[in-house]
Parts: C-alpha cells; sequence; structure tokens
C-alpha cells in the first residue's frame, strides 16, 4: 500500500493506517520541530498537530513528493505560526540577526548544547534550511519545495547560517582541529 | 579524496531527543478523539436545527415567491381593449371577398346608415 492510500485510509477512521505512518515519522518529525523550536513542549505540540492535520484534510499528494517531506512543511508552517514569524518578517530577521557569543559558554555548556545554542541563534528560516539539509538529509530542491521558495534562495539561506555557524563556534572548531592535528 | 567540512562534523555531535513515549499514547488519542467527533458530525446532520432571523427568513420567501413566478410559463396573451365605434366580428357569415381588391376604412356611423 502506498503513503497516498495510507493517508486516505487514515482519514477514513483506520487506525491502523494512522498507526502506520505515525511510527514511520514520528521521529523524524519530533527532531525536526524539536530542533528548530529548541522546545521539548513545542516539539511535542506540533508533531500531534502536524499529525492531525494530516487526517483532518490535507493536501498531500504522493506524485509531488514523500509523505515524510510533507509532513516536514507542514511542521514548518506549524512552527512559523506558533512563533508568529511571517516570512517577510523572519527575512528582515535574517539581516538583523545578532551574532552569538558562544566563547563564554565554552568551559561551561555541554558540546552538544553549545551547538544547540548557535543553531538557535539563527534566524527560523536560515535554521530551517540548514536542518533540513544536515539533519534530514534532503536535496535542494526538496527543501526549496518544503519552504515554497526558489532553489537560489535555499542556497543563500545556507551559505550565511553555515557561514554564521561558523564564527559562531569557531572556539569548537578549533580545538577540533588542534585535537585533530596533535 | 575530499575531506569533510569540520563544520558537519561538529554539527552530528547535536543530538536529539528521541520523542517521549507519552507522546505516543498523547496523538492516539487525540487521533481517535478526532475520528469519534468527526462520526458524530455527520450523525448530527440529521437532528440539527438551524435558527434564522425573521427578516432574513421573509426575505428569503419573498426572493423565493419572485423567482417561482419567474420560472411561470407565459399564459395566452390578452384580447386587446375594445375601442369604442369599431366593430369585432369573429365569425366569417357574409363575408364576401371584395372584386377588385380595393379595401376602405369605413366609420361605423355610415355602416349603420
Amino acid at each position: 500500500m502506498n503513503e497516498a492510500d495510507l493517508v486516505r485510509e487514515a482519514r477514513e477512521g483506520r487506525e491502523q493506517a494512522f498507526l502506520a505512518i505515525y511510527h514511520a515519522h514520528r521521529s523524524a518529525v519530533f527532531q525536526f520541530a524539536w530542533r528548530l523550536t529548541g522546545s521539548q513542549t513545542a516539539a511535542e505540540d506540533v508533531t500531534q498537530e502536524c499529525f492531525l492535520a494530516l487526517v483532518r484534510g490535507s493536501t498531500f499528494d504522493g506524485d509531488r513528493g514523500s509523505l515524510r517531506n510533507y509532513l516536514f512543511g507542514v511542521a514548518r508552517n506549524l512552527v512559523l505560526r506558533s512563533l508568529r514569524i511571517s516570512e517577510r518578517e523572519a527575512e528582515e530577521a535574517a539581516e538583523a540577526a545578532a551574532p552569538v557569543d558562544v566563547l563564554g559558554d565554552l568551559l561551561a555548556a555541554e558540546r552538544s548544547e553549545q551547538i544547540a545554542r548557535a543553531v538557535a541563534g539563527l534566524p527560523i528560516l536560515q535554521r530551517e534550511a540548514l536542518i533540513l539539509f544536515t539533519f534530514g538529509e534532503l536535496p535542494l530542491e526538496e527543501i526549496a519545495r518544503i519552504a515554497q521558495v526558489d532553489v537560489g534562495v535555499v542556497k543563500s539561506r545556507l551559505y550565511r547560517a553555515r557561514e554564521s555557524l561558523r564564527a559562531a563556534l569557531a572556539p569548537l572548531l578549533s580545538r577540533d582541529s588542534q585535537r585533530r592535528c596533535s | 579524496m575530499k575531506e569533510p567540512d569540520p563544520l558537519d562534523t561538529l554539527l552530528r555531535d547535536w543530538k536529539s531527543p528521541a520523542p517521549p513515549p507519552e507522546l505516543d499514547q498523547r496523538v492516539i488519542s487525540a487521533y481517535r478523539s478526532e475520528r469519534h467527533s468527526r462520526a458524530q458530525g455527520w450523525r448530527r446532520l440529521w437532528t440539527m436545527r438551524v435558527s434564522v432571523p425573521v427578516p432574513a427568513l421573509v426575505a428569503a420567501a419573498l426572493a423565493l415567491w419572485v423567482f417561482l413566478l419567474w420560472l411561470r410559463p407565459p399564459g395566452v396573451p390578452a384580447a386587446p381593449p375594445e375601442t369604442p365605434g369599431a366593430v369585432t366580428q369573429l365569425n366569417a357569415r357574409g363575408f364576401q371577398p371584395l372584386p377588385n381588391g380595393d379595401a376602405r376604412v369605413v366609420p361605423a356611423a355610415e355602416v349603420q346608415k
């Protein structure tokens, strides 16, 4: 049974179909939401709403992409809505984003936490592109479809995100580099 | 072979938690509740009541009446009103065709003479 059939059956009330979809994609959706929001509670809410939106009357079309990518799209819209940030405001925030000072936390915080803080300091749309590319391992074209922008815009967001992270995580990167050399 | 970007290596160390087990129960309960409310929605369709304000009801009834009038097929056209002094004859008794086809309008007073 393909994904479109499963979605249709879940919408018709067949719990087995819903569970099959949920168990196949819950981790990916939850982790995407968690990385995007940086909050366990928000990620749980987004995951729940995401799967319910699918059965409430989604526009999922199997010919236009995978169900996972469709769910990523729903999740990112829910996160943007919950943050009450419009695309334009988020773009403007991208220009005005202040660099994250990770240096002060170097000794105190855990490595993972430092990365999380640096990523959380990115504007939401750059963060989204980075998470989908690095952790979702999606091609640029798929990210563009999810974010409803051109591939060029995704490339630009990704480039700016990586440059900001390189600056914010410079102490960690240099420490890694020294460790490799020694 | 190209060496991996140190940033990518570093980002791999950013671990995200697994979804908590209670989330599963929460989502499944929400799905069941959603399904239940949708099923009730269909059943409610047969017993539901709609309250309409009286002006809206009157306007709707009026609009329906005008629509039904407009739909009614046109009847037999009414006969033209009778003109005083003119004689309307509906049968052809005593009719004779004019020999030369020359028609003339005769006033009513002249006919009585």
